[in-house]
């Protein structure tokens, strides 16, 4: 379900600012194209959202809401032949919008915006008790961790977002599921359409129509289809770009789908070492069982 | 024993077979004839593959994250082995 944003921003104007609406929001657009530039991946956009401007004056500030991308969920896959995360494209369809009287002209006001996608998930084979990969780890007495498997098994696991790394023979699905979402979540919602979008929003929201060249609200609607829809495509395409230059490489900075992947491996990995210790199998769980005394040993007693 | 680029393709696709996956998934985006390396060789061959649904629809569209598959082919003994496998 989508989710239909604040209707009426708040705005509190600057003493004195008597800036017309374009230019402002030119201005606006240069604020956040060069916080773009800073701090492209950490910018949160999702949400209402204030832009906080000086320069009008003492303590001057100018508030906006921002309008919510809202999210139909992806389709997901969970049994497909690879896994991967692709957004849709935007059709007409998915921007609502209305024309909004603006005494000489008609003008144009977004209500929401609807964004898809695909997610497939290729499911990692899940044997708990066959010791041959592919398959997912299961370190427990009768499990499929041997000593003769433990170190393959846990360099699949820890070399997965490192660089000639990836997805080993043995993994997750949850890892893999993680992965895609995080590709959905963090680098489509937050980093490609929460930066892309309240632009060109307002670029839609900026675009007018002369009452001398459309005299009814329904004729402004047709006037104006084409010159939003020009704004959606453009949307589209600059979204677009940022997606198709996301890092999506084990070992890359910034590849957030590996980075979610390895979250969920760690923890395979961490149950992985206190099984192994436990059997003795490793450098430590060799210590541990020389210095703990066996149960079967003889107890010296003092004659 | 099978030889030349599609004999390469029939390899990489079994091994996508043996690991659980559908070939006809994946499409081939590059491959690459160990000729062309310094260590010649015409059986060896590396190839790349990408999830169809990962492809994109349209120029300039987007194309997917992942799905990304690089099999490394001997088709002189039949051996593939996988380099790169996404997610």
């Amino acid at each position: 379900m989508w989710q239909s944003a604040p209707d009426n921003p708040v705005k509190f104007e600057p003493p004195g600012a008597d800036l017309d609406d374009e230019l402002e929001d030119e201005l606006e657009d240069d604020v956040e194209d060069e916080r773009a530039v800073m701090s492209e991946s950490h910018v949160d956009l999702r949400g209402v959202r204030s832009v906080v401007r000086s320069g009008y004056g003492t303590g001057s500030k100018v508030r906006r809401s921002e309008i919510k991308p809202t999210v139909k969920a992806p389709t997901v896959n969970g049994n497909a032949g690879g896994s991967d995360c692709t957004p849709d494209d935007f059709a007409t369809g998915d921007l609502v919008w209305s024309v909004v009287d603006k005494k000489k002209s008609w003008g144009v006001k977004v209500t929401s915006l609807t964004t898809s996608g695909t997610i497939n998930v290729n499911p990692t084979p899940n044997k708990p008790t066959d010791p041959t990969g592919p398959n997912t780890p299961n370190p427990v007495t009768g499990g499929n961790i041997t000593e003769d498997n433990w170190e393959d098994v846990r360099g699949s696991l820890t070399g997965y977002h490192t660089r000639k790394g990836g997805r080993g023979r043995w993994h997750d699905t949850a890892a893999s599921t993680a992965h895609e979402w995080a590709h959905w979540d963090t680098d489509w919602m937050k980093n490609c359409l929460g930066t892309t979008w309240p632009r060109y929003r307002r670029k839609m929201e900026r675009l007018k129509v002369s009452k001398a060249n459309a005299a009814t609200a329904v004729d402004a609607k047709a006037a104006l289809q084409p010159l939003v829809e020009a704004k959606l495509a453009a949307l589209d395409g600059a979204a677009t770009k940022k997606w198709n230059k996301v890092p999506d490489a084990p070992g890359d900075f910034f590849a957030n789908g590996y980075l979610a992947g390895q979250a969920v491996l760690d923890k395979h990995t961490k149950k992985l070492d206190s099984y192994v210790t436990k059997q003795g199998w490793n450098l430590l769980g060799k210590i541990k069982k020389a210095l703990t005394p066996s149960a079967a040993a003889p107890v010296a007693t003092p004659p | 024993m099978q030889s030349g680029a599609a004999g390469a393709i029939d390899v990489a696709a079994a091994a996508i077979r043996r690991s659980g996956r559908d070939p006809d998934s994946y499409v081939v985006v590059s491959l690459r004839n160990g000729v062309l390396t310094r260590d010649a060789d015409p059986f060896r061959w590396e190839i790349e593959f990408k999830t169809v649904a990962s492809m994109p629809t349209r120029r300039g569209g987007k194309v997917g994250k992942g799905g990304r598959l690089v099999i490394a082919v001997d088709t002189e003994l039949g051996d593939a082995t996988v380099v790169h496998d996404d997610d």
